[in-house]
This record gives structure tokens, C-alpha cells and sequence, in this order.
């Protein structure tokens, strides 16, 4: 039992580092996703899931990557975009580009 | 025994007729690339122009290959409603994608239009020349993808998509992704939703090309009256509303169409995003 919640400890401890390390691609993240998607700030984090807890459809999916794209002058290919699942997900994807 | 016999001929010429035509599709797609690339330059300056006569080439040839397969005896194919096609209207023509050869068809079908490629068709180099040559859009980038498909609607021009993104998984439920939702609702163009059936189903995904089917294929094409879609007004929450809504009437009418009662939403929440164009 304990060999699971290790994992899931590390996991979290890494998605914790990305953030740090993407927190303004993170911040501009949520601006867009406030602004345009009207949703509330407060209930953004970096491990909330887009889909599942944030309400994002795939109608709304490409208009993220589109706001996106003008924001940062970077593209996320449909491709990556689909094994994204939370903001920090995005953040990542973003940052490896 | 007469009858076993005959069947075991049918099938074997039907699976040399199906090699052959794969076989005339590549080399000729690649022999139009040569010709619209190297030709084509040499004649025609003016890019915008150059692409407009090879589109109208691939269609020219397409009913030619349709023909072809036709008279080689692999299927028989109708088309049904071509009239509820309004030339230089700016015109989304939809259709379901149950087959391989489905786009041949409609680009045959079409004439000149332009199409929404995989960007897997454009770095193929069977068929690459063809494809930039005449200037059909890449669903790699969504950002121009959605650009290019609206302003080409703008300008009058027949776009064609496949909103399924892929070919149909045979029993699986119709899903439509959000582009041609999006781009309509946004440019108020014409949706010309086309009805494709495919008996027995062939060349469906992941269907090697020599597993034929038991009889000839029959491939019919329904040309629906189209819909007039109203241009969405407001900001973009109001915008994505409509393309939802436009999305699930659209899935809701194929679903209808080819009389399958399991209907996915488009819209559902937890779907991979962008799994579909």
C-alpha cells in the first residue's frame, strides 16, 4: 500500500516544480481562461482538470489554443493538445515548445 | 459448384481490380503533382490562379478515377440532390466519412472546391505537390485552419470537411469535432450536409485495402438541402454556444441520416479536446 502513495506523492512534488517553473506561462493561463472562458479565478490551479473541472469542451479547446497561440507566438499541434489534461498540463506543453 | 466458382472469380477480380485502382490513384496523384508542380509553374505565374486550375484538375480526375473503378467493377456509386449545390455561395460541404475513397468522390463531386487535408496527406510524397499546389487547407495549425476556412467561405469559394476528423469507426457513435461548428457560426456560411453509405462498409479505418468485401461495394452519395447557418453575433461564450448547439443539430441529423440511434455530444466534457476536426 505504501509503494502507490509514494507515486502519487512524487507525481504531485513534480506537477508542484513545473509549476513553479511555468508560473507566468501558469498566470497567463488563467487570464485567458477568466477572461475569455469566464471562469473563476479562484477555482483555477495548476492541477485542475480543463475537461472535468473546469468545463472546457473541445468547441472551447480551440479557441484556448487560438488565444493562446496570440498570446505567447506559440502553437500547441492538435496532436499535443490531446493527451493535455490540467491547467499545469498546458503550462508544460507551452514551455516545451 | 458453378456458383462457388463464380463468386471465387468475382472476389479475385474484384481484389486485382481494387490493387489496380489503389495502384492508378497513387501513380496518378504523384504524376498530378508533377504536373501541376512543374507544369503548372511554368504556365500559370499567378499563384492564387495556379491553384484554382490544379483543384480544378483533381476534380476532373477524380470522376475520371470514379470511373474508372466503376468500370473495373470494384463498386457502383450514385449521387443523389447535386442540385442543392450553389456554386461561388461560400458553401460548407459536411459529410460523413465511412471510407478511404469518400474524398474522391466529393472533390469529384465538387468541382474546384477546396478541401480540409490531414497534415499527414501533405508531407506524404505521393502527394504533397498536389496538395500545396492547389492550395487545400492543413488541419495542423487550428489557428489557420479556422482563418483560412473562413475567409475562402468569405470569398464565395465550397469548402469541404469532414467533421468526424477521421474516417467513421464502424458501430461506434457518430462525433463531430468543433471546426466546422465554429467557422460556420462564424462566417454564417451555407452548411451542405452530404449523406455517404458505403454497403457492404470497405476500406473503413484500419481495414487493410485487400480484405474486400464479400460483394461489390455500393456507394451512395445524398446531397442535402442546405442549411442556411445565422452569423453569431457577441463575444466568443455567445459564438462557442451557437457552434455547440449547430454541432449537436448536425450529429443529431446524420444520426438520423444513416439511422443510428447512439449519438455522442461533441460538447461532452472529459472528451480528448482536439481528437477531432
Amino acid at each position: 500500500m505504501t509503494l502507490p502513495r509514494w507515486r502519487s506523492a512524487r507525481r504531485a512534488d513534480s506537477a508542484l516544480n513545473r509549476s513553479e517553473m511555468n508560473d507566468e506561462l501558469f498566470q497567463q493561463i488563467c487570464d485567458v481562461l477568466a477572461e475569455e472562458f469566464e471562469i473563476p479565478r479562484e477555482s483555477i490551479r495548476p492541477d485542475s482538470n480543463l475537461f472535468q473541472d473546469l468545463g472546457i469542451d473541445s468547441i472551447d479547446a480551440v479557441d484556448l489554443i487560438v488565444r493562446l497561440r496570440e498570446l505567447t507566438g506559440k502553437h500547441v499541434p492538435p496532436d499535443r493538445f490531446k493527451a493535455v489534461r490540467t491547467v499545469g498540463d498546458v503550462a508544460a506543453v507551452l514551455q516545451s515548445l | 459448384m458453378l456458383q462457388v466458382l463464380g463468386r471465387t472469380l468475382d472476389r479475385g477480380w474484384r481484389l486485382i481490380g481494387t490493387g489496380l485502382s489503389f495502384a492508378v490513384f497513387g501513380i496518378g496523384g504523384f504524376i498530378l503533382g508533377l504536373v501541376a508542380v512543374v507544369g503548372l509553374r511554368l504556365v500559370i505565374r499567378d499563384r492564387a490562379r495556379r491553384a484554382q486550375v490544379a483543384r480544378l484538375m483533381v476534380s476532373r480526375t477524380f470522376r475520371g478515377f470514379v470511373l474508372f473503378m466503376s468500370n473495373v467493377g470494384v463498386l457502383r456509386w450514385s449521387v443523389e440532390g447535386a442540385s442543392h449545390w450553389k456554386r461561388d455561395q461560400g458553401c460548407m460541404v459536411v459529410a460523413n466519412h465511412p471510407t478511404l475513397i469518400d474524398v474522391v468522390f466529393l472533390l469529384g463531386l465538387f468541382e474546384g472546391a477546396d478541401c480540409v487535408v490531414k497534415a499527414g496527406v501533405i508531407t506524404n510524397p505521393f502527394w504533397s505537390m498536389l496538395v500545396r499546389t492547389a492550395d487545400y487547407i492543413s488541419n495542423e495549425d487550428l489557428g489557420a485552419l479556422l482563418a483560412e476556412t473562413a475567409n475562402r467561405l468569405k470569398a464565395g469559394r465550397t469548402v469541404i470537411l469532414f467533421p468526424e476528423g477521421t474516417r467513421t469507426v464502424p458501430g461506434a457513435p457518430l462525433s463531430f469535432g468543433p471546426v466546422a461548428g465554429l467557422v460556420a457560426v462564424r462566417t454564417g456560411c451555407q452548411l451542405l450536409p452530404v449523406v455517404i453509405t458505403c454497403t457492404p462498409p470497405t476500406l473503413y479505418k484500419h481495414l487493410p485495402w485487400y480484405r474486400i468485401p464479400e460483394r461489390r461495394v455500393d456507394l451512395r452519395l445524398r446531397v442535402c438541402p442546405g442549411w442556411s447557418v445565422a452569423l453569431a453575433e457577441g463575444k466568443g461564450t455567445d459564438q462557442r454556444r451557437a457552434a455547440r448547439a449547430l454541432t449537436r443539430d448536425l450529429e443529431a441529423f446524420f444520426g438520423r441520416e444513416l439511422g443510428s440511434a447512439t449519438l455522442s455530444d461533441a460538447s461532452r466534457g472529459g472528451e480528448p479536446a482536439g481528437a477531432a476536426l
